[in-house]
């Protein structure tokens, strides 16, 4: 299996770094972006498979940056990462497209998980097209 | 005021002030109104009787003294038209005796004496021809004034009367023409004068005091009166005088010339008889309105405070609920703000962490002794991650709108799946979960997954709550259309201070660790989100009542 193509995006750079380390350690093809501005910009230059998205950040937050990726390059699946842990900000981000959403602090095995299954999803796609 | 106790206190005071004020109000007018007019009345009638009194006794002095003036004229006419030599012859005395007779009533007898005493001629129902009268009082006085009426005495015929004398000098010698009075007469005159019958008299008395005329007491004739006779004077003088516990009313005059003192006397009372009618009359009103204002005041006031508490309680609870509210939607916003700054760290930590672990995992690190610590320490920091997680989790619920479901609950069936579901916690700690349901419970529009995790969450704390030993019963019934669910234990109460408080979030009284102090402020979001009400009613060492009062629909959308 080829590797997961994804954009980690979040403001909190402790975070996001170890976050990275640990996914990249478990064989996906990661790059971060600290804003959303930032992520958009490499969505546009490079090609993703999965985003995870912080919905809470300055700027352009999470669910607008959602907005824009489905936009630019609707086939990229998007997982929510809700720093809220409350139901309806995933639930809002699923109603705009996202594939899927996990509570912060997250478990590694589960973002690894959903990820896992929003490729699988990504690449249904694909082939029924 | 802070509770219903207070409450109600303030009340009843406020209440007997009121009651004592319009008592004041009321009253004061009635007996103004009571006692001027009886005051007024009374004072009226006895002014109408003492009126009457003067003008009864003027009108008997005036007829006594003309009485007397015009038989003592007559008297004299009689002595001076006709001489002694022709009165003397007995045919002569008896037919002047009979024209006088007709002009003046009255005489009873009439005599000619002459100046050494001896009575020469009589005519009249006693043998009295030849009687010596020169030691008698009236002779002696006779001779010295021309005309004299005498008191009232006995004399030969022992029989009270009085008599006219009248002297007359011819030819150098003095001869007396008589005559006797019937004292019945003045009696008469003296009787009619009473104006009632109870308690009055009218009697006449001398100088001395001897009674004249006996009035209503017949036997007392020419016994000597207690009466402490009055100086000469003119007209009528009248009185009111206490007399052996009667009041009287006493009109006093001078007759004949200041030798007698008519006395005539009413007793106030009997004649006030009206008054103590009025008075009756007047007094039974008072009672009868005064009785009306306390009962009508009672009942009115009892009523308007009864209303005035009930709203202010209704204020109180409102106040308190509202308190609550805005606590809880205070707390709720600071623990949702706290919760999201919390959680960025946590999960900072949590990937940290999650990265020793996969470090640890190299090769290098794996030969390191200490490398088993190290791991258990790394999982150590997830799992209580996990647990901070866990509790903001929760926290967040608090504050979470969660939509709520509509659907029509059999209340008793949710209660029904409570109990099956918390019996065995109960069993084990051998305390009785008890099913007291209304059989015909309407069934609600509401969110009953919702009901069920409020329900489990008390049935929970009361099982805490006893720890060992005790009964908690499930209670449901009917009301206003919707339904009152309350859960009773027997467990250690609790005071008034803590259950201010219980449904504050992070409030509780199990062990550190145990509880998050959210259960019972989630359980409070839920029931107010379904338009019900959570309310508490507990006693130290009695054991804790939760009433959950749920209306028949929850109207209430996504508004809260």
């Amino acid at each position: 299996m080829e590797e997961i193509r994804m954009l980690l995006v979040d403001d909190e750079d402790d975070f996001r770094t170890t976050l990275a380390n640990r996914l990249k350690l478990r064989k996906i093809d990661i790059m971060d972006a600290g804003s959303g501005n930032e992520a958009i910009e490499l969505i546009r230059q490079k090609p993703f498979d999965v985003a995870v998205i912080d919905v809470k950040m300055p700027g352009i937050d999470g669910i607008e940056t959602l907005k824009q990726i489905k936009q630019i390059k609707p086939a990229i699946e998007i997982i929510m990462l809700t720093g809220h842990a409350s139901i309806e900000s995933g639930m809002e981000a699923m109603k705009l497209g996202a594939y899927d959403y996990v509570m912060k602090p997250c478990d590694i095995d589960e973002l690894l998980v959903k990820t896992g299954e929003a490729y699988q999803h990504k690449l249904l796609k694909e082939k029924e097209k | 005021m802070t509770n219903e106790k207070e409450l109600h206190g303030y009340y009843a005071g406020l209440r007997s002030k009121f009651m004592v004020i319009i008592f004041f109000i009321a009253f004061i007018p009635l007996m103004l109104l009571g006692g001027t007019t009886y005051y007024y009345y009374s004072t009226t009638v006895k002014e109408k009787i003492r009126n009457e009194l003067k003008l009864i006794t003027k009108n008997r002095k005036d007829t006594i003294d003309l009485f007397l003036n015009d038989r003592a004229n007559c008297l004299s006419v009689l002595a001076y038209t006709h001489s002694f030599d022709f009165l003397k012859k007995k045919e002569n005395l008896l037919n002047s005796f009979q024209l006088s007779k007709r002009v003046c009533s009255a005489f009873q007898d009439m005599g000619i004496i002459n100046s050494d005493g001896e009575q020469v001629a009589y005519i009249g129902p006693y043998h009295l021809t030849g009687k010596q009268y020169s030691t008698a009082d009236w002779f002696k006085a006779v001779m010295k004034k021309d005309v004299y009426i005498s008191d009232v005495f006995l004399g030969f015929r022992k029989v009270p009367h009085f008599i006219i004398a009248v002297k007359r000098m011819e030819n150098g010698k003095p001869w007396i023409l008589r005559v006797t009075i019937d004292i019945n007469r003045i009696n008469h005159f003296m009787s009619t004068a009473l104006l009632g019958k109870g308690g009055s008299d009218a009697y006449i008395l001398s100088l001395e005091g001897i009674y004249q005329i006996s009035g209503a007491d017949t036997d007392r004739i020419l016994t000597k009166s207690d009466f402490k006779m009055p100086s000469v004077f003119r007209g009528i003088k009248e009185k009111e005088k206490h007399y052996g516990g009667k009041t009287l009313l006493c009109a006093k005059a001078w007759l004949k010339n200041n030798d007698w003192l008519m006395v005539i006397e009413q007793d106030l009372q009997y004649e006030l008889g009206p008054v103590v009618h009025v008075k009756n009359t007047v007094l039974l009103i008072f009672i009868i309105s005064s009785f009306i204002i306390v009962i009508s005041t009672i009942f009115i006031t009892r009523r308007v405070f009864a209303k005035l508490e009930k709203m202010g309680l209704e204020k109180l609870q409102l106040r308190e609920q509202l308190v609550r509210s805005d606590r809880l939607a205070a707390i709720g916003k600071l623990a949702s703000g706290i919760a999201h700054e919390i959680n960025n760290p946590m999960a900072v930590i949590s990937e940290k962490a999650g990265w020793i672990g996969d470090l640890l995992t190299e090769e290098d690190v794996k030969n390191s002794p200490n490398y088993d610590e190290l791991i258990k320490s790394t999982q150590d920091i997830k799992k209580h991650v996990q647990r901070g997680k866990k509790v903001i989790s929760r926290l967040m619920g608090f504050a979470r709108k969660e939509d709520i479901a509509h659907k029509n609950v059999d209340i008793n069936s949710v209660l029904d799946e409570t109990h099956d579901f918390m019996n065995k916690k109960a069993m084990f700690q051998n305390i009785a979960l008890m099913k007291e349901f209304q059989p015909d419970l309407p069934s609600i529009v509401t969110d009953g997954a919702q009901l069920q995790q409020v329900f489990i969450n008390i049935v929970n704390n009361a099982i805490d709550a006893i720890n060992k030993d005790g009964v908690i019963r499930l209670i449901t019934k009917a009301k206003d259309g919707g339904v009152l669910v309350s859960i009773v234990d027997t467990g250690p109460g609790m005071p008034k201070e803590t259950q201010t408080k219980i449904f504050d979030p992070f409030f509780t009284t199990k062990p550190v660790g145990k509880g998050t102090g959210l259960g019972l402020s989630t359980s409070y979001g839920i029931v107010e989100k379904l338009g019900g009400q959570l309310t508490v009613e507990s006693e130290v060492d009695k054991g804790t009542t939760f009433h959950i009062a749920l209306p028949p629909t929850c109207i209430k959308e996504s508004e809260v």
